[in-house]
């Protein structure tokens, strides 16, 4: 096989991996966070530059062009719009659900906002990485 | 009726005696996209479904086919 093709294959496989245990990380740490009461400016950096490093990284924009054309190819850009379709819907029900608690628990939107952003990341996170795990080992 | 787009891919790549990853290499995808093709997970795109036609000498009706029933 290709020494491109090869290489795309097994940072995709990486890059799976990777934006998996993000989305697991970035949930526990978050809840985490919120049963001491609540993400601060810090903790906020800190998923904001992790997520960021990150997605430059998973472009690829460090590689070669042929590298990054086959890394980023169509098959893994339908899985990107999958997944971030799927976030999307996810903060909808997430809000929705934030909404409706506020007739039964007291809580701020600050509290609110953490709650639907990291269930947004992580679902994109964690879907990008469940879909593409599972084609490149069907 | 739900429309499914059927293909030939694996028995032309096999024909050729090429793996999924030479054939990636020569139309410039992963090996995942290939397989996610054969195994009709996945629907490619015009661009694509041509470039694959092409290089397996068929015609693109004759690759990809619409499977109305």
């Amino acid at each position: 096989m290709n020494n491109t093709v090869n290489r795309a294959d097994r940072l995709s496989n990486t890059r799976a991996i990777a934006a998996v245990v993000l989305a697991a990380v970035m949930m526990a740490t978050q809840g985490q966070r919120m049963d001491d009461g609540g993400g601060g400016p810090l903790s906020w950096a800190i998923t904001g530059i992790t997520t960021i490093v990150f997605l430059v990284w998973a472009s690829g924009v460090f590689r070669g062009t042929a590298l990054r054309t086959v890394l980023n190819d169509e098959s893994s850009d339908a899985n990107r719009k999958r997944s971030l379709t799927l976030a999307f819907w996810t903060m909808m029900v997430t809000a929705i659900v934030c909404y409706a608690l506020t007739y039964i628990k007291d809580y701020g939107p600050r509290d609110a906002i953490q709650v639907i952003v990291i269930v947004g990341i992580s679902t994109a996170l964690l879907s990008f990485g469940v879909m593409e795990r599972r084609q490149a080992h069907s | 009726m739900r429309e499914r787009l059927l293909n030939g891919l694996r028995d032309e790549r096999e024909r050729l005696g090429l793996t999924q990853g030479e054939l990636a290499e020569q139309v410039g995808v992963s090996r995942k996209t290939i397989n996610t093709i054969e195994n009709l997970v996945f629907a490619p795109s015009a661009l694509l479904a041509i470039k694959l036609a092409k290089y397996t000498g068929k015609k693109v009706e004759d690759l990809f086919w619409i499977d109305d029933g």
